[in-house]
């Protein structure tokens, strides 16, 4: 009798269950954390996806199977699509319109910068993966996490954890990736382009901006609605400045409560039965295409527009076009200053840097009205 | 499923530049009539 009992008790720990994908999986965990512990990588990000893709990878631990604690965060809060937009929310509440408003120029780079998710989207689906699974792949390219989450989590679940991590991982290394692009893509005379200081956005435009936009991009793509929808409500908050309260809790307390339950629910989609085997390989290497010509898509239309242009644009400024709000600008502010320390383009890379949020959820509200 | 693929690549990217071209144009005419009336209001 007591022997069953002890052996019941150890079957049911999980030792026994141990496999060496979980212990596999634990230093996946755990290399994400160092990146956001010691090397600073979007830390708000991946501390909470790496410590769920170690927990979750606790044999037999009731975490995430039906009704299960992070099952339920990920049912109610991923699958439902809700926390996706509540991130656009606060996203909205912290972005100034204001530069892409005073050069409207700027949206077309956004645009441009958008190459890369086609061109991942073509390239995985060379590598047999189909057609949803590839939107979801090459979403990547736009660098916009929550825009990544909510095409995945409509068109392939089963991929949400893999391409949001890669999409978020790649997103922390836009200051490695993109310098390398943008000195082989232009010149040090092109480098060294001034722009004419931005004139000044009144109230009432950056007011008027986000019921504009929200007409537009929901007439044309609907199913980018509830994203572009909640991305704007976000930015009248900030800019109207008649509910203040509101616009802090939308900038502070939400977004940082949607941000822990976001990446614990992604975290936990990378179990070792399922990212272990070459798929996850192909959508990083395909994630790494994707932002490659992103950054190439919107430097190359920018060199194309000075042909046609009085007033030239420093390229450098089209490569901020990939979203990654601010980090993709600020690369474009330093490379500026290598080549000429007086020339400050951080204003100016604003503009294609907040235009691609909006390109990507357009790209993702195309993929969604032809796929879905 | 390729020949699709392409279809859905081409009428994507098309979709994001015509969106984006539609709006930088609406933001030009906005920018337009609201500094026109910002003035008037001024005098």
């Amino acid at each position: 009798m007591d022997m069953t009992f002890f052996e019941k008790m150890i079957l049911k720990t999980g030792i026994v269950h141990l496999t060496v994908g979980h212990v596999i999986m634990w230093f996946i965990g755990f290399f994400f954390m160092y990146l956001a512990i010691k090397k600073d990588f979007e830390p708000l990000l991946l501390v909470p996806i790496g410590f769920s893709i170690f927990l979750v990878n606790m044999p037999i631990a009731p975490l995430t199977g039906p009704g299960e604690l992070i099952n339920l965060f990920f049912k109610y809060g991923i699958e439902t699509e809700i926390i996706p937009c509540l991130i656009f929310l606060g996203i909205g509440a912290l972005t100034d319109f204001g530069p892409m408003i005073a050069n409207p120029k700027t949206l077309l780079l956004g645009a441009s910068a958008q190459l890369g998710v086609y061109v991942a989207f073509f390239g995985s689906l060379l590598l047999g993966f189909d057609l949803k699974e590839a939107a979801s792949i090459g979403i990547i390219g736009g660098a916009d996490g929550p825009t990544t989450i909510y095409l995945a989590t409509a068109l392939a679940p089963h991929m949400v954890g893999m391409v949001a991590v890669a999409a978020y991982s790649y997103m922390s290394m836009v200051p490695l990736i993109q310098p390398p692009i943008m000195k082989l893509l232009t010149t040090e005379k092109e480098r060294k382009i001034r722009m004419k200081q931005l004139r000044p956005v009144s109230k009432t435009e950056k007011i008027v901006f986000p019921i504009v936009a929200t007409i537009v991009i929901c007439l044309l793509t609907p199913p980018a609605a509830p994203l572009m929808g909640l991305f704007m409500i976000g930015n009248l908050f900030r800019e109207c400045r008649v509910v203040e309260r509101l616009l802090k809790a939308s900038q502070n307390e939400l977004l940082n409560i949607v941000t822990i339950f976001l990446g614990i629910s992604v975290g936990s989609t990378m179990k070792a039965e399922v990212f272990l085997n070459p798929r996850p390989l192909f959508i990083f290497f395909l994630g790494l295409v994707a932002f490659a010509f992103s950054t190439a898509g919107g430097l190359l239309l920018a060199k194309l527009m000075n042909l046609f242009l009085k007033e030239k644009i420093n390229p450098l400024i089209g490569s901020a076009g990939v979203s990654a709000v601010p980090m993709a600008a600020r690369v474009s502010q330093k490379m500026g200053q290598e080549a000429d320390p007086k020339n400050f383009l951080l204003m100016h890379a604003m503009g294609p840097n907040v235009a691609g949020v909006i390109g990507t959820a357009v790209a993702a509200g195309a993929f969604l009205t032809l796929l879905k | 499923m390729l020949l699709e693929g392409v279809k859905v690549a081409i009428i994507g990217f098309s979709t994001v530049f015509l969106a984006l071209i539609i709006l930088e144009i609406c933001v030009n005419l906005m920018s337009f009539f609201v500094r026109r009336f910002e003035k008037k209001e001024e005098k």
